[in-house]
């Protein structure tokens, strides 16, 4: 199921962010988080249905917990990193944690994901990842007649 | 620190379904594992440890610190029997289930007051 989450502040930018969280509480605090940082904000509960979402629409940045059924955060960034389309393939991932096991961050870390944030999530951590992700794409100036993407 | 007041409807909510539901979840896994064995003993450790995971983090972000506290606790404990497969005594599958019904009772307290766990 696709969680399609209220726009706050539209014109700030236009960074369409999914959240892959099994946890409908946890899903509900990223939003309130996402929201404030991003234009659109879509969620659903697995990294297959993530994948879905991925093949009919843009996404500027997947926001993806580690540990769910089905298809769990790392075989999903790597199902990315995969992907026979270069816009999917090179999607921004932050993977969300509340492992602290060396082995099990290293292997989220060599899937290929861009950022590690630990769980308890704070709205600075989260919002310091994405900046760091998003913003040099936002401040370069685009091509004319590419600003709407 | 005071929960944002943001997640206040969110406190409410995990108490009351996803919490008690992580609980069932976690129960329905460890009284499979009185009886099963092999590759669905295997499964049974791994959705009972994803179950308290997620509790874990969940209850983190709500700042519920004594549900934070018993899951720690669960993980620590179901981790590596989940990755050794070993099998386990009732006894302790026994002593498991009473940490889930401490989980249990503080997210009751959440949502019933504190009252509710002086209650036996």
């Amino acid at each position: 199921m696709l969680w399609r989450h209220r726009m706050s502040r539209p014109a700030d930018n236009p960074w369409v962010v999914l959240i892959v969280e099994d946890s409908h509480v946890y899903r509900a605090i990223l939003d309130i988080y996402l929201r404030e940082i991003a234009g659109t904000v879509l969620a659903v509960e697995n990294g297959a249905l993530a994948l879905e979402v991925l093949n009919k629409r843009r996404i500027d940045l997947i926001v993806t917990d580690l540990t769910m059924p089905v298809m769990d955060g790392a075989e999903l960034v790597r199902a990315v990193r995969a992907h026979p389309d270069r816009k999917i393939r090179t999607t921004p991932v932050i993977l969300l944690t509340a492992e602290k096991k060396d082995d099990v961050l290293m292997d989220a870390g060599a899937a290929g994901a861009n950022a590690l944030v630990s769980k308890p999530i704070t709205p600075t951590a989260l919002r310091l990842a994405v900046n760091r992700l998003l913003l040099p794409a936002v401040q370069t100036p685009a091509p004319a007649g590419l600003g709407a993407r | 620190m005071a929960l944002d007041p943001r997640l206040q409807p969110l406190l409410a909510e995990f108490a009351a379904d996803e919490g008690p539901a992580l609980c069932n979840a976690l129960e329905e896994a460890l009284f499979e594992l009185r009886h099963a064995l092999g590759d669905e003993a295997v499964e049974a450790w791994r959705r009972a440890w994803r179950s308290v995971h997620t509790l874990k983090g969940s209850a983190a972000s709500l700042e519920l610190n004594e549900v934070v506290r018993l899951a720690v606790g669960l993980e620590g404990i179901i981790a590596p029997i989940k990755q050794s497969g070993q099998p386990v005594r009732l006894d302790h599958l026994d002593a498991l289930l009473e940490a889930a019904a401490l989980i249990r009772g503080q997210l009751a307290a959440v949502t019933l007051g504190p009252a509710v766990l002086h209650r036996r």
